[in-house]
Order: C-alpha cells, then sequence, then structure tokens
C-alpha cells in the first residue's frame, strides 16, 4: 500500500526524495520504495524519516482500517 | 552540540538487508556446486581424496552456521517459532530429515556401487545395487536419525542458555 502521508508531508517541507534521503542517509531509491510501499523500514529509519520531516510516527506510519 | 547529531544517522538497511540476502544466495550456491562436484568426482574419480576440499567446504560451512547460530541463541528462537506455526515439531522435523538423508544416502552408495563395479551386466549391477542400498539403510537411517536428534536436543539446550543469558544482560 502506497504511503501517500509520507509523499505529503515531504513535498510540504519542499523536499525531494533525493534530498530526504541524503538528510537521512539512505538512497534515493529507499525513500522512493517506502513511498511506493514497496519496502517496510525498520523503526529507527521510520524514526529518522519523522525527524527530517518535523512529523511523528502517527503521523506518518499509522494505517488507518 | 551538533557533533554528535550525526551519529543518529541510520545505516540504509534496505541495502544492508538486499546484501545479506545475496550472501546467503552466494552460500547456497557454493553448497551446490560441491555437492555437485562431490557427485561427479565419486563417479569418475573414486579415491576418496579428491572430494577432501569440498567436503571441507560443505561441512566447515555447516559447523560454522550450527557453532554459531547456538552461540548467538537463534537455534532455540527458530525451534520455538517453528512449533507455535507448525503441526510438526521441530525434533520430528529433525528426524525426518534424518530418514530422508540416510534415504538418500543409500541410494546414492547403491547407484554408485552399481555403476563403478557393475561391469555393465545388468543382473550385476542390480545385485549391487541392492545389496548396498539395503546395508546402507540399516546403517545410516538409525545414525542420521541419532545423531540429528541427538544434535539438536543439546543444540537446543545450550542455544536457551545462551538465550537466557541475553534476557539476565538486558
Amino acid at each position: 500500500m502506497k504511503n501517500i502521508k509520507l509523499k505529503m508531508a515531504r513535498v510540504e517541507k519542499d523536499l525531494s526524495q533525493e534530498e530526504l534521503a541524503q538528510i537521512v542517509g539512505v538512497s534515493r531509491q529507499t525513500i522512493g520504495l517506502i513511498e511506493l510501499g514497496k519496502y517496510n523500514p525498520s523503526l529507527s529509519l521510520c524514526v529518522a524519516i519523522c525527524k527530517a520531516l518535523s512529523r511523528t510516527l502517527n503521523d506518518l506510519f499509522w494505517e488507518e482500517d | 552540540m551538533n557533533w554528535f547529531k550525526k551519529n543518529s544517522v541510520v545505516e540504509d538497511e534496505r541495502i544492508v538487508n538486499l546484501k545479506n540476502k545475496l550472501y546467503k544466495e552466494v552460500y547456497v550456491l557454493i553448497m551446490v556446486i560441491c555437492s555437485i562436484s562431490v557427485i561427479i568426482k565419486s563417479f569418475m574419480q573414486p579415491e576418496a581424496e579428491s572430494v577432501w576440499l569440498e567436503m571441507l567446504i560443505i561441512v566447515g560451512g555447516s559447523l560454522y552456521f550450527g557453532i554459531r547460530s547456538v552461540g548467538l541463541g537463534i537455534y532455540s528462537d527458530e525451534v520455538e517459532v517453528h512449533d507455535q506455526r507448525s503441526k510438526i515439531s521441530f525434533s520430528k522435523r529433525t528426524a525426518i530429515w534424518g530418514l530422508i538423508i540416510g534415504v538418500i544416502l543409500a541410494l546414492y552408495f547403491g547407484i554408485r556401487s552399481a555403476v563403478l563395479y557393475g561391469n555393465g551386466n545388468s543382473a550385476t549391477e542390480i545385485k549391487y545395487f541392492l545389496s548396498v542400498f539395503i546395508f546402507s539403510l540399516i546403517i545410516y537411517i538409525p545414525l542420521f536419525v541419532g545423531v540429528n536428534i541427538v544434535t539438536h536436543y543439546g543444540a537446543n539446550k545450550m542455544s536457551q542458555k545462551m538465550s537466557k543469558d541475553d534476557d539476565l544482560d538486558a
């Protein structure tokens, strides 16, 4: 399932996938695959992404039923 | 104090995970190549010395994996997870694998004897095959079932001890 919330938060921060990847310390493909829902990140990576985008885990990674 | 912030940068775990997957595939590939080499050499060059290196790689790799997984305590964790999900317990599965390995080895030795010493005569080949196959079954099935069960119980006990030590550390 695509992570639209992550993509929206990144765009709101005016960051490209590459820029977010650089801040977090991962490759652009990893960010792309997380947004596409094709890669499940670990908790530490989720936290790093949340910190980079000034959001909480709930905001970006909690799926509503 | 921005100096410490660099430490919070995470490693790209997707690359690490994919690399680990590749290492696993390489290990399986090496084991398959060595096994094929042992089988081919044992038919072409019956002297045992010719397959020592392959056997060293196969047995050495398996022993290293076994010892490390017991030392890290993941062997007992795997047994626990397996027993929670599967109807057949891990101990039974280990015994069944011992049986399968025994049958495969008996078949292998039977075929090898028939091919190497049958002299192209089908009656002799069948006689050699059956005698070596049955004799090997009698030896290898109890041997591998026994060794597998004893090794499993020993490894599980040691691994559980290692896991408990980890709990105490935490």
